[in-house]
């Protein structure tokens, strides 16, 4: 089961980058189910992960600088849909 | 009609522009408290020092006084912790603590350490706005807390910074 966060960063590759560094903090499950990225939409980070482990990634993406997340949804079609339609672009 | 469901507060916005109002709302911040007067379109503005009192405890020494000073919120410097008995006098005396997370972010066990002296129900977490890239989504933080504290109701101050607003507003004797 995922869950896909929608997060809004300056620099998405960036943030993507340090969360994969820091995703072993959620535990044993990142050995299990890797993170899935769904894609990069110029300030848009959409991001799938184990649903066990939202609440430890989004104080992951507490931690980083300039990253928020906006929405959190429940399958990569809609967390697509979603993050096409927040963009900014740049 | 636009009917607001749940919503958060911001406890420290130094300038609101629209890009700035623009991510709070989008991250469901409902209200900000601003340091002087400002427009606002998206948000509800509140003043600190208007619409509720406050003050600044810039030492661990200095916080002893404000408890007994008629103020609503003592604002605390994060890198000086306080003892137990002193977050649990200010809770006994219906004052808030705010606690001011932007440097803390950088330092886990000195969060750590705030966490284990302050009273979740007496507390009130900010984050200092400066420009848009420093918008932090409220239930971000609440995950943070939770996680670093390992105590549930630390997600309270966040869930019910709309309800700790009001209470402060409401009972602000004015000026």
């Amino acid at each position: 089961m995922y869950r896909y966060l929608i997060i809004r960063a300056a620099d998405p590759v960036d943030c993507y980058l340090q969360l994969l560094e820091k995703y072993q903090l959620v535990g044993l499950v990142s050995l299990l189910q890797p993170p899935r990225l769904v894609g990069i939409y110029d300030d848009v980070l959409a991001l799938g992960v184990p649903r066990a482990v939202v609440r430890r990634v989004r104080a992951v993406v507490a931690l980083l600088d300039g990253c928020r997340t906006v929405k959190v949804v429940g399958t990569s079609k809609r967390a697509r849909a979603v993050a096409a339609s927040i963009r900014k672009r740049i | 009609m636009a009917f607001v469901k749940r919503g958060f507060v911001e406890f420290d916005v130094v300038n609101l522009t629209p890009e700035v109002e623009s991510a709070l709302f989008e991250v469901g911040v409902r209200a900000v408290v601003l340091r002087e007067e400002a427009e606002a379109a998206l948000v509800a503005p509140f003043v600190r020092g208007v619409d509720f009192s406050w003050a600044e405890a810039r030492g661990r020494h200095y916080f002893n006084k404000l408890i007994h000073r008629e103020v609503q919120v003592i604002r605390v410097n994060p890198l000086e912790p306080i003892t137990r008995d002193q977050a649990r006098a200010a809770y006994k005396y219906g004052k808030y603590v705010e606690l001011p997370l932007r440097p803390l972010l950088r330092n886990l066990p000195l969060l750590a350490e705030w966490l284990r002296v302050l009273e979740p129900e007496g507390a009130i977490v900010s984050t200092a706005v400066e420009g848009a890239r420093d918008v932090k989504s409220p239930l971000d933080i609440a995950a943070l807390l939770v996680e670093i504290s390992g105590d549930e109701d630390w997600a309270k101050p966040i869930k019910n910074s709309l309800g700790i607003l009001t209470e402060l507003v409401a009972g602000c004797t004015g000026t």
